[in-house]
């Protein structure tokens, strides 16, 4: 039977209320503010660029030269200002019209819920850790006593069957142990079409209409219980918020890089974050999990069409989130951060190589905004802004790289060239060139302080509310700032480097691979040396260059170049976890979470489940699929009934061969087909256990039996 | 150890019945080691197969209580700017 679709009313925007028009005047008095005193600094910064330069401008390298470095220091000069913002606000107790700062708890506490799914969208994930994650977050609610207004989605897009059998089985084994049947839902898509973005819309496609809200996870995400619950309450009370985001602290860091992220995500996450929301207020954006969504209102105005445009901005849109943001914002609707929501956290990547092997994936997704930004139509002006932010995180890379470029070239002309006295022709006195390094050291100086001011700021921040204690008392708390600092310095030419590679292949549209993410795997040499290579090379060249050219400008280049020599080396011992467990035991980089724990993190990262880690390690899920009588149970009720014809024909033959010689004996996409079909997984599993002692499936049943009865029950 | 076919095929019929959450008891046992000897006596060339198949009517195996994988599905749809202007 087709399903008739839904139809919708003629769109009701929501009309601008006298709240809105009090934030509206508040966001636009502080992006003034914002832009007066970004712009003043700057064009201060680059007068005295001007005035460094031998010839002042005078020809046109160096206006190229002053033109990036503005560019360059408006986008540290956006960062300082906004962490200056989230200090002066958090000293005088937060801002007074963030969602939380207008709704008391004791008011929200009086709105009634209404049906909310939370959605899990999982592609290729830990097992444990995701439906972990679950599995505290469920009991976390339900400990608020509100868990019947609230439905679990885990909504996979995994293609290996051995990955989404053992998914299947792990949901039914949640099931059962939380007794969530009928609120713990799980659905695979066969094609996953427009990845994380199209699984959500096809959930909300099929049960959208079931529930008022949707909060979106990550497969890394965590949420306390009374977390979920402030949230609805928060859009009850706002009826005209389409998106509300929180802000994830990062947890469970191991490694030293995990560890130093982390770190920096406490310790100075606060006073940026806060800094932000106060300016974007009304107009923040999605940050694409950890937040909750007004269902209808996203159905309504959220869908996201493929750019139409050329090379890069051709296709389905890579990063969604920032995009969603700003079409909620022309339907009317508003999008708020709010910091101060707690117990909402996600994972850092352990790595460096994972990090930007994330990067890589966002800057193309950013990149392709600037065709929303610059042709969208009806879409607010700060959520081009946030666009341009976005796009601006990762074109400021290559900027700051062709500026290092420019300055070599302009420092080499200096020294091996004879000095052009007449630059301008018909000129009647001449150009003599000036040079004055003490300059050059205040502006190095300003730059500096410019970007470190806001760390120590956060630190004076995190001592002002007494919370010194929790990262291990004041004299560790400054010495992991330093430690964060050194790590930060001598990453930065390394993610400067990568993401200039990251802008060109992403303007040249090279192909980007979809996959799940690395949580928890150390590098390796082998792989640190390749990924690394190009860029020590390109520094070792350089910085011999400098050398040779001039004593001086070799020092100036050593900040830059020395960590990209180094940048191996750097990377496997981040990559490690035994120096970052080292720091966590002697209270370095400390975090409260590591201090006092958590009920929340402790049921994910404590508890484990002993029954469904062994059963991977004792047979393989497709294996366990067809010998174990109740899962065998489970995976027909997901599969399908064929109706016959040439694919049966071939399912057929491949659950004999299957029968003969195993499950290893089929390929990914005929093992995929096999498992999918229900008379094939009941075929094979009445077999299996008729078969002779000796036979490859009677050799299975004894190895997976011998293990199950070693196990403790689980 | 190399085990005799009575053995495997009793070791069988008790990892399906545990594996199915039947309390392996001494009458459950008891039973079991009957069927494997009807199994062993029958004419039947294959005693395993024999006895496999008969599990469910010899023995009171519950099915297990599976949880609904998603919930009646209401169908709506993603709209699009163009639509809504």
């Amino acid at each position: 039977m087709k399903i008739r679709e839904a139809t919708f009313d003629k769109v009701q925007r929501p009309l601008a209320t006298p709240r809105q028009v009090s934030w509206r005047m508040a966001a636009g008095l502080r992006r003034a503010l914002l832009t007066v005193v970004v712009l003043a600094q700057s064009c201060v910064a680059s007068f005295y660029m001007t005035a460094i330069l031998p010839y002042h401008g005078g020809n046109m390298l160096e206006m190229a030269i002053i033109i990036l470095f503005f560019v360059l220091f408006v986008w540290i000069s956006v960062g300082f200002w906004i962490g200056m913002f989230g200090f002066i606000l958090r000293c005088f107790g937060g801002d007074r019209l963030s969602p939380l700062g207008r709704h008391p708890v004791a008011e929200l506490q009086t709105l009634p819920l209404s049906r909310t799914a939370v959605v899990m969208p999982i592609y290729h994930e830990p097992i444990q850790r995701t439906f972990g994650g679950i599995r505290a977050m469920y009991r976390s609610l339900a400990q608020t006593g509100q868990i019947d207004h609230f439905d679990f989605f885990i909504l996979s897009d995994s293609r290996h069957p051995d990955v989404w059998l053992a998914e299947q089985a792990a949901w039914h084994q949640l099931c059962q142990e939380l007794g969530a049947g009928g609120h713990l839902f799980y659905r695979r898509r066969s094609l996953n079409q427009n990845y994380k973005s199209g699984n959500i819309a096809d959930f909300l496609r099929r049960w959208g209409h079931g529930y008022e809200y949707m909060i979106v996870l990550d497969a890394d995400s965590l949420m306390g219980g009374s977390t979920l619950v402030t949230m609805v309450q928060l859009m009850q009370a706002e009826p005209q918020t389409g998106i509300l985001q929180t802000s994830p602290t990062l947890i469970n860091a191991r490694s030293m890089f995990a560890r130093v992220q982390q770190f920096a995500n406490h310790i100075y996450g606060p006073l940026f974050t806060t800094g932000l929301a106060s300016l974007q207020l009304g107009e923040a954006v999605y940050w694409g999990h950890n937040a909750i969504i007004r269902t209808r209102a996203f159905m309504q105005h959220g869908g996201l069409k493929r750019l139409t445009g050329p090379g890069l901005f051709h296709g389905s849109i890579f990063s969604h989130d920032f995009v969603e943001a700003s079409f909620m914002g022309r339907g009317g609707y508003e999008v708020w951060l709010e910091p101060d929501l707690a117990h909402s956290y996600e994972e850092s990547p352990p790595t460096l190589v994972d990090d930007l092997q994330r990067d890589k994936r966002w800057a193309k997704g950013n990149l392709q905004h600037l065709w929303l930004m610059l042709f969208e139509p009806g879409l607010r002006p700060a959520h081009r802004m946030a666009f341009l932010n976005g796009i601006m995180s990762y074109l400021a890379s290559p900027l700051w790289f062709i500026f290092l470029v420019l300055t070599t070239i302009e420092a080499a002309r200096l020294v091996l060239y004879p000095i052009n006295y007449f630059p301008e022709p018909h000129r009647l006195f001449p150009h003599w060139p000036e040079w004055n390094p003490e300059w050059a050291i205040v502006l190095a100086s300003s730059t500096l302080f410019l970007l470190f001011l806001p760390k120590f700021l956060s630190v004076i921040d995190v001592i002002r509310c007494r919370r010194a204690n929790q990262h291990g008392g004041i004299i560790r708390l400054l010495i992991s700032v330093l430690l964060e600092i050194v790590v930060s310095t001598l990453l930065a030419p390394i993610r400067m480097l990568a993401h200039s590679r990251f802008v060109l292949e992403a303007l040249l549209n090279t192909t980007l691979r979809w996959a799940g993410q690395n949580r928890t795997d150390e590098t390796r040499w082998s792989v640190a040396i390749l990924n690394q290579a190009p860029g020590t090379l390109i520094a070792g060249a350089w910085g011999a260059f400098a050398f040779w050219l001039d004593q001086m400008f070799f020092f100036w280049s050593l900040p830059v170049a020395g960590p990209l020599v180094f940048a191996a080396p750097t990377s496997v011992f981040l990559s490690r976890v035994g120096p970052g467990e080292r720091l966590r035991r002697w209270r370095f980089l400390q975090v409260p979470e590591e201090q006092h724990g958590s009920p929340l993190l402790d049921d994910v990262y404590t508890r484990t489940s002993p029954r469904l880690e062994t059963d991977t390690k004792r047979s393989s899920p497709a294996v366990q699929a067809i010998l174990d009588p109740v899962l065998n149970q489970v995976h027909q009720a997901m599969a399908h009934a064929h109706r016959g014809g040439k694919k049966q024909e071939m399912i057929l033959a491949l659950r004999e061969r299957c029968f003969q010689q195993g499950p290893h004996a089929l390929t990914q996409k005929e093992l995929s087909h096999l498992v999918r079909d229900r008379a094939s997984l009941q075929w094979l599993h009445e077999q299996a256990w008729q078969a002779a002692p000796d036979s490859y499936w009677g050799k299975a049943l004894e190895r997976h039996f011998q293990y199950r009865n070693i196990l403790p029950p689980a | 150890m190399v085990r005799s076919l009575a053995e495997h095929i009793l070791s069988r019929v008790c990892d399906y019945l545990s594996a199915m959450g039947v309390e392996l008891t001494r009458e459950i046992t008891l039973h079991a080691l009957t069927l494997v000897e009807a199994g062993l006596s029958s004419e039947q060339e294959d005693p395993l197969q024999f006895v496999m198949t008969r599990l469910h009517d010899h023995f009171a195996i519950q099915h297990p209580d599976l949880p609904t994988t998603a919930p009646p599905i209401t169908r709506g749809s993603m709209r699009f700017h163009h639509e809504n202007s």
